[in-house]
């Protein structure tokens, strides 16, 4: 119904008109996030700067081998709720959380868990690229050769197979041993895709990953997104609510500090349950 | 109307000349001294520069000789001064850096280390005959080494802090999110990405300490031998020069010239490849 929808209205000119396609995949695949595998729970989770609460009671969970999008205006919490998932946070000292994140039944927020692994098991890319001043093959073999143990044989395919994986192998494949930084910034950002995604996690998380791109490395990078969700759970943070209706299979929608909605991507869109998250993405709000 | 304005513009005019004209008037004035300087040392040492000066040492009063001796002890001593020097200004740099960027011990620490930057060099020349030479009972080339070390080590310690906090952060959770350790991340990704820098510093101590005087007149004295045992007192260009162009003999003011241009060339060597160091690491960031 919704579809019908969607294909009468004039597509071309609405400013969704990404989503449409959109919503035809997802309503074939997923129609509610009840049959999807969990990967992430997070359950009653606040966050301090200092004395002062960023972040709200968020609950949600994060479906297996989807993408979810984190959106909401400047400020909103959405960056610091990305940064709990791999406790990026906790590289300062006057940041602190509550709550837990369940990832395969363990609770990653707990001090216990092992740094190390849980960094393994999730991986991060950021809003600025920031590949190591080391060449091209070291960016991604480095932290490979710190969690594995592996031949040389072993290594150089593991380098191989993630920088296809970033659609960046057929760009470096004759010039692996040139600087990381000699990159465009746009092939410096899938470099660092290429660098988290050696490492095999179960889940990537991208912070604001095209913000600083132009139009079309930011279109490669979205088309990334298709190939590795089959591999990968993402999450990614994004401002832009266009690349949240190109790319995305679900939504959170953040708003001062706590998760006003949180459902699929044509849901959200198309019926948005809470009057602040229609504001948002109608363009009153923010 | 017209008229009033066309006078101020002109007045304007010749002010902006007058100060243009006395600003650069200051700077010939300054540089107009440092080429004398140059020009004297380079026409009389390179009347005074022969082979035998690689070859022989110091003669006695009056007679024909070389520096071999002197610049043989000079090269140790400031060996001795980086060896013992860099790696703990590397090492309290880092530290200034990573662990204690905005705390109180690192404020005092740099507040510390900033006076001992401008410690004048006989005061150190002073405290190290104290600490060695009155405990050792006679002067010698560890002394003098040592004395240099003191000198050496705020500029590497300041260079140090200054060039890794230049790093930026997203390099340092780039790393700690793929889960590399801190020990990792320092040593092969941000000494990799300050190395520039950093060698700059190390380059520009070593010009510094390679020309002092004061502290190795009461540490390493002179020899008018040959030694390659640093336990003895030691010959060194600074202070032949200044024990030669003080005497009456022709011989030892010309050995004097040809010692203060190669301390000159030297430091100009060291200061140049130190530019170029910085300037190839500007370009590479581009």
């Amino acid at each position: 119904m919704i579809n019908q929808r969607a294909a009468t209205g004039s597509a071309a000119f609405h400013p969704l008109a990404g989503l449409r396609a959109t919503a035809q995949a997802a309503s074939l695949t997923s129609t509610s996030r009840d049959n999807e595998v969990i990967k992430i729970e997070a359950q009653g989770l606040n966050f301090f700067y200092g004395k002062s609460q960023q972040l709200r009671n968020v609950s949600l969970s994060i479906p297996q081998e989807r993408l979810t999008a984190i959106i909401g205006p400047s400020g909103c919490g959405k960056s610091t709720l990305l940064r709990m998932f791999n406790r990026m946070y906790s590289i300062y000292p006057d940041q602190t959380a509550t709550g837990s994140l369940i990832l395969d039944g363990q609770n990653v927020l707990d001090p216990g868990y092992p740094l190390s692994r849980l960094r393994n098991a999730i991986g991060m890319v950021f809003q600025k690229p920031n590949p190591f001043p080391m060449s091209i093959y070291n960016n991604v073999a480095y932290a490979l050769q710190h969690h594995e143990r592996l031949s040389r044989q072993d290594l150089n395919d593991r380098v191989e197979e993630a920088l296809r994986q970033a659609a960046l192998w057929d760009e470096v494949k004759d010039k692996l041993k040139d600087s990381g930084l000699s990159l465009s910034g746009g092939q410096q950002q899938r470099l660092c895709i290429a660098r988290a995604v050696a490492l095999r996690p179960e889940v990537i998380l991208f912070d604001e990953p095209t913000s600083a791109l132009d139009p079309i490395a930011t279109s490669k990078i979205e088309q990334l997104f298709y190939e590795l969700k089959s591999q990968f759970t993402l999450v990614v943070v994004t401002h832009s609510m266009q690349q949240a209706a190109r790319v995305s299979d679900y939504i959170a929608f953040m708003y001062m500090g706590e998760l006003v909605e949180f459902g699929n991507t044509v849901q959200i869109f198309e019926r948005p349950q809470d009057e602040r998250t229609s504001a948002y993405i109608t363009g009153r709000l923010g | 109307m017209r008229a009033v304005s066309q006078s101020r513009f002109r007045w304007r005019h010749a002010k902006n000349r007058i100060a243009m004209g006395l600003s650069t008037l200051a700077a010939l004035f300054g540089l107009f001294w440092l080429a004398w300087i140059l020009l004297t040392t380079f026409i009389n040492g390179a009347s005074a520069i022969n082979f035998k000066l690689f070859t022989e040492m110091t003669p006695p009063p009056g007679d024909e000789g070389g520096l071999l001796n002197a610049i043989f002890g000079s090269l140790v001593m400031v060996g001795v001064g980086i060896i013992l020097g860099t790696p703990i200004g590397i090492a309290a740099g880092t530290f200034l850096a990573e662990r204690a960027r905005r705390s109180k011990l690192g404020e005092t620490i740099r507040f510390v280390n900033d006076i001992l930057l401008s410690a004048p060099s006989i005061v150190i020349g002073l405290f190290v005959y104290t600490l060695i030479v009155r405990q050792t009972g006679h002067f010698s080339g560890w002394a003098g080494g040592i004395a240099l070390a003191f000198i050496l080590l705020p500029v590497v310690v300041r260079t140090t802090d200054e060039m890794l906090q230049l790093v930026p952060n997203s390099m340092r959770e780039a790393a700690l999110a793929l889960g590399l350790p801190q020990w990792k991340l320092t040593t092969q990704i941000l000494y990799r990405a300050a190395s520039a820098g950093m060698v700059t510093g190390v380059l520009l101590a070593i010009a510094r300490i390679s020309g002092e005087t004061a502290p190795l007149l009461f540490t390493a004295l002179n020899n008018q031998f040959w030694t390659d045992n640093p336990a003895n007192p030691m010959a060194n260009i600074p202070v032949v020069i200044f024990q030669y162009a003080l005497s009456p003999y022709d011989s030892w003011h010309s050995l004097a010239w040809a010692g203060a241009l190669i301390v000159t060339i030297f430091v100009l060597f060291i200061s140049i490849t130190s530019r170029a160091l910085l300037a190839r690491r500007r370009h590479g960031n581009d």
